[in-house]
């Protein structure tokens, strides 16, 4: 053994360089990759984790809460397959905060009552909490999010309206709204319930042992809305405790599994770097393994020495890389869990770790176990003769003779195709990298433009203002009154908060499903509802569906659906698919088609368009002058004027606004008589229920998407030019080794080191031709499927053309950087030795 | 007579664990064009060192290397590999033929760095072929296949592709047998006939023979110079007597 390390160490020593180049490599492999399996297997516990610290209930179906009755509750009372449950109230909405440097941001945020936290989770107020004024706890997550602290002020702003609580301390959520959750005083919550209009109640559930979780919800939902008098099928959301899991472990591994495959690159970049160093080495040392086994040593041990080589660096990289490896596992498992809400107590796997380490070094073993056997085909004098395969008797390829132009792009690619079989796992290794690259870089570029994720993810045609109309404004009229303002390019009528049942037959699947409708009047008139297949409805029987909801109906273009709102069932031909990521479960028909389910329906939402240049806020100005303030505005605004006639006014306005929100009263009349004075008024100037904008919220999310995006995007690039400079580097120390003498000859002919580097940079230049257009096809593949699933990824030839040139350049001047040792060959020592 | 190469105070030394080993001391030299100047010494005399100094192979330590009136000492290495593929041609004693080449292409590596593929060239590399004794036969054939005279033919036909305004040789004969020797060097004293400057290497009396000028190092230094008639002008028995003559007094 200790002979056989000797020789190893020798080697190493003196190939110090590649050794290091390797180490790199190797360390590279390991942490990428016994993170990403740490973490993976880490990420499993979490959510078992979050259920178990909080006490949380497992199963969840959250309800409006203006169809929310208590009668639902019947279902779950005394059947033998649940175990218990409870219910809460909550708000939810997407609002500004603001934040003490980072000013108001937007954020996704749901609040609850103390009382409503504590049936839900074993929730523990702090003793703070009775104490401050307006206390609010909030989760963890959000605290390590906002850099918040206890006692800090915490501000919410939304509908021109502030709200200032105290923070009162941070917990780690359950699963149910895991991440968003704010808990705040019973009074607090009341009047968030008040002024709030996403407001909904959680029924948490959990079955007994052996009891069918799903079948529970969905039986669950049929009984409500079997007991309801409303049409509940777009304001009943339920989940189960496995969908939940299965939901948010893919989202959760996601950066993991991105990280598995750039060290799936790596580990096949080693294994053809380690075969081909070694069959460099046997070439180059074939006289000194002649002279080894002629003075007593055997071919086993030699090959022993090149095995034990790259097992000794391979253990040295896993040293090295264990630590970062353990680091990198634990930030993904905190990124993972904070993607959940989770912020607690978290510990990396170190078993999953230790095995892929261990992994890692038994196939860099059994790599250069495979290619190291071959020194047993050399006895001695075969290999003081250099062995039979330096003595080349094949055909010339290439001939000098039909050169034509530089002589050194010939010599060039006849060393290539002279030595083609060894190119091959070049090919393989850019090959993987340029994927990487041109995956990452696509996608890191065009998620990095909200203008395009909100063009391609959304599903449904963004709007610069969006009004929610009273329900006493004739919509045709009031889409055309405001179609003629010199301001607005255009209005669009869509439909907002309509959910149906879609059903294909006996073919389809999951009959029980809830799918989000969009409505437009015309289709024709939308820009951004990108399409992968077939056509928008342009009938009242047609209905297109997103990648998701089709796939989840199971009905394919051309297939006849049957949807379902308000229990009256219509058939509809499916004529496109929809790409949509922000809202995946969304079919589409037009107003018409819509109203053979619901004659009685009339928009109550207006998408303003504006045109180029138009300031946004200062139309929604001159909106509120012509149409009145958003009702909530006239709620909660304090009773003011100047005059007992203005003060009238104001109190007429709210009380008015009181019974449109709360009673859903369309339309008010009111008549005081003041002394013989009559004060009277109606509600014809109260057109805007809400009014929002809706590009630029959207924009505000799509910039929290970019840096996520942007990221990734940055690691597999940088992750592939590492991989691509560590390869070519280790290739061309060991070319040059081995061709030592050839370019020291030609050195000596007259060629200079310019000369010889480019000839060797130029050498991989078809063979990462040929890696870069296989990549592509293959990004364009992924790309894709991309296209297929999440969104519509737009990529121009002239992009990939670019890429795919700038990938080949970084690839020769690699090579001709690494080829820089060529320099110090010396044709003196060549011919002294 | 005309001087195509010389040298002013060349020094050359190497650095051995920490010392300083002088191999040519401040010597000065004038090589004739079209002299044939073959150098002999004893092992560790600085022959080869000189014949790589001279031929811009290798930097002096010290001191000029002046090819016409040019200062090639000065030269770094890429500018020296330009100089090396228009003025010289090298035979090596190893013959360092490229083992991964037929015949031909070995010759048209060296040919091609330094000029045009021409329907010309191609003619002239069948010429010279021809001219050593290497049959068509063997121009598709790789060196492996062919014996050592041949692939030092090769070598001399690569050496002279180019027209080197001057050739170096370094042991030539070395590692032949004396039949494939005596033919290398018949190839020699032919190119010297057709007026090529050639500087050769030797410790065999019979190679120097051959040349016109033998100059004689000791420690680094000159310490002898010999001229003789070409070879072939004169009777080859008194040639042979008055070299044997001058290396004895040398201490050969």
């Amino acid at each position: 053994m200790k002979k056989i390390l000797r020789l190893s160490f020798a080697n190493i020593k003196k190939h110090k360089k590649e050794s290091i180049l390797f180490l790199i490599l190797i360390t590279l492999g390991v942490v990428l990759l016994s993170s990403a399996v740490s973490a993976v297997t880490g990420i499993k516990t979490i959510m078992p984790q979050m259920v178990e610290e909080s006490a949380c209930y497992k199963n969840f179906v959250s309800i409006r809460q203006d169809h929310y009755s208590d009668r639902y509750l019947e279902f779950l009372k005394g059947n033998p397959d649940v175990e218990s449950f409870d219910h809460a109230g909550f708000v939810t909405d997407i609002i500004k905060v603001r934040l003490p440097e980072e000013g108001d941001v937007l954020t996704d945020i749901s609040f609850v009552s103390l009382g409503g936290e504590c049936r839900m989770e074993s929730f523990e107020p702090g003793p703070d909490f009775g104490a401050a004024e307006h206390p609010v706890v909030l989760s963890s997550v959000m605290r390590d999010k906002y850099a918040l602290s206890e006692g800090d002020a915490f501000t919410i702003i939304w509908d021109n309206k502030e709200f200032t609580f105290t923070l009162a301390g941070f917990y780690e959520t359950g699963i149910w709204n895991y991440g968003s959750k704010a808990v705040v005083s019973e009074e607090d919550f009341a009047y968030l319930e008040n002024c709030m209009d996403d407001r909904y109640e959680m029924i948490g559930i959990n079955v007994t042992d052996g009891a069918d979780e799903r079948s529970v919800l969905a039986d669950f939902k049929a009984f409500a809305e079997e007991a309801s008098v409303n049409d509940l099928s777009g304001s009943v959301y339920a989940i189960s405790y496995e969908d939940t899991v299965s939901n948010n472990e893919l989202n959760m591994s996601l950066l993991s599994i991105i990280m598995m495959v750039m060290s799936a690159v790596i580990v096949i970049a080693i294994m053809i770097m380690i075969r081909f160093r070694i069959v460099s080495d046997i070439q180059e040392q074939i006289v000194s393994i002649g002279v080894l086994e002629a003075i007593g040593y055997t071919s086993g041990q030699i090959a022993a020495s090149y095995i034990a080589e790259y097992v000794l660096i391979a253990l040295v990289s896993s040293l090295i890389g264990i630590a970062p490896a353990m680091a990198m596992a634990k930030g993904l498992l905190k990124n993972a869990a904070s993607s959940v809400g989770y912020g607690g107590p978290l510990a990396a796997p170190v078993l999953p770790l230790c095995v892929c380490v261990a992994a890692v070094i038994l196939f860099i073993g059994v790599t250069a176990f495979s290619r190291a056997c071959s020194v047993r085909k050399y006895p001695p004098v075969m290999a003081f003769r250099k062995g039979i395969g330096t003595h080349s008797f094949k055909k010339t390829i290439l001939s000098l003779e039909k050169t034509k132009g530089s002589v050194h792009v010939r010599l060039a690619v006849k060393e290539l195709f002279g030595n083609a079989k060894n190119h091959v796992g070049l090919t393989v290794c850019i090959m993987a990298c340029t994927v990487l690259a041109l995956t990452g870089f696509v996608l890191g570029t065009f998620f990095g433009n909200p203008d395009r994720i909100l063009g391609s993810v959304c599903g449904h045609e963004l709007c610069d203002i969006r009004i929610e109309a009273v329900g006493d404004v004739e919509p045709e009229a009031f889409a055309a009154e405001l179609e003629e303002m010199p301001e607005v390019r255009q209005v669009l009528t869509p439909a907002t908060g309509i959910g149906v049942k879609a059903a294909f037959g006996d073919a389809g699947k999951n009959p029980d499903a809830s799918y989000h409708l969009e409505v437009y009047e015309d289709y024709a008139k939308t820009a951004t509802i990108l399409l992968t297949k077939g056509r928008l409805p342009e009938h009242e029987n047609e209905v297109s569906a997103t990648v998701q909801s089709a796939k989840m109906i199971g009905a394919e273009v051309g297939d006849t659906i049957t949807l379902e709102h308000g229990k009256v069932k219509k058939d509809y031909v499916m004529t496109g698919i929809v790409n949509s990521a922000v809202n995946p479960g969304t079919v589409y028909v037009t107003t018409s088609g819509f109203r053979r389910m619901n004659p009685a329906y009339a928009p109550s939402a207006f998408d303003i368009y504006l045109n180029e240049g138009v300031d946004g806020k200062a139309f929604a100005e001159l909106l509120r002058e012509r149409y009145g303030k958003e009702i909530a505005e006239y709620k909660d605004d304090e009773v003011q004027g100047e005059t007992t006639e203005e003060k009238i006014r104001a109190m007429a306005d709210k009380k008015m606004a009181e019974a449109m929100t709360e009673q859903g009263v369309s339309y008010m009349e009111y008549a005081i008589c003041v002394g013989d004075r009559v004060i009277s008024g109606s509600t014809s100037l109260m057109k805007i229920k809400t009014l929002t904008f809706e590009r630029e919220e959207m924009e505000e999310i799509a910039d929290m998407l970019l840096v996520s995006f942007a990221g990734i995007a940055v690691i597999m690039m940088f992750v592939s030019a590492m991989v691509v400079i560590l390869i070519l580097s280790i290739l061309m120390a060991s070319t040059i080794r081995r061709q030592y003498k050839e370019l020291g000859i030609m050195k000596g002919l007259g060629y200079t080191s310019r000369e010889l580097k480019f000839q060797l940079a130029f050498r991989i230049v078809p063979v990462a031709f040929l890696a870069v257009i296989l990549g592509t096809v293959l990004s364009l593949l992924l790309i894709e499927v991309v296209n297929a699933y999440v969104c519509k990824v737009a990529v121009t030839a002239f992009t990939v053309m670019i890429l795919d040139i700038a990938v080949l350049f970084y690839c020769f001047v690699c090579a001709y950087i690494s080829a820089r040792r060529i320099k110090k060959i010396s044709v003196y020592e060549l011919i002294s030795e | 007579m005309d001087t195509i190469l010389r040298t002013e105070k060349l020094c050359k030394s190497f650095s051995n664990a920490g010392l300083q080993q002088h191999v040519i001391k401040n010597m000065d030299l004038g090589i004739g064009r079209g002299d044939f100047t073959v150098i002999m010494g004893s092992s560790g005399s600085g022959k080869s060192t000189l014949l790589y100094a001279l031929s811009g192979m290798d930097k002096p330590t010290l001191g000029k290397v002046y090819f016409g009136e040019e200062d090639i000492s000065a030269y770094d290495n890429d500018r020296l590999a330009v100089f090396r593929r228009k003025n010289c041609g090298f035979v090596f004693q190893s013959i360092y033929l490229l083992d991964n080449m037929n015949v031909i292409d070995n010759i048209l590596t060296g040919a091609l760095v330094a000029q045009k593929n021409s329907p010309e060239l191609a003619e002239r590399v069948k010429t010279l072929l021809k001219k050593v004794g290497i049959s068509e036969d063997m121009w598709k054939k790789y060196p492996n296949q062919l014996s050592g005279g041949e692939c030092q033919r090769v070598g001399i036909v690569r050496a002279v592709i180019n027209e080197p305004k001057i050739l170096f040789a370094d042991e030539p004969t070395g590692a032949l047998n004396s039949s494939s020797g005596r033919d290398v060097l018949d190839v020699f004293t032919e190119l010297h006939k057709g007026g090529q400057s050639i500087v050769m290497v030797t410790h065999d009396i019979k190679t120097a023979l051959r040349g016109s000028r033998v100059i004689y190092l000791r420690d680094g230094g000159i310490v002898g110079e010999h001229r003789m008639p070409d070879y072939g002008s004169d009777d080859n028995g008194k040639r042979r007597e008055s070299l044997q003559e001058f290396l004895n007094e040398m201490g050969w």
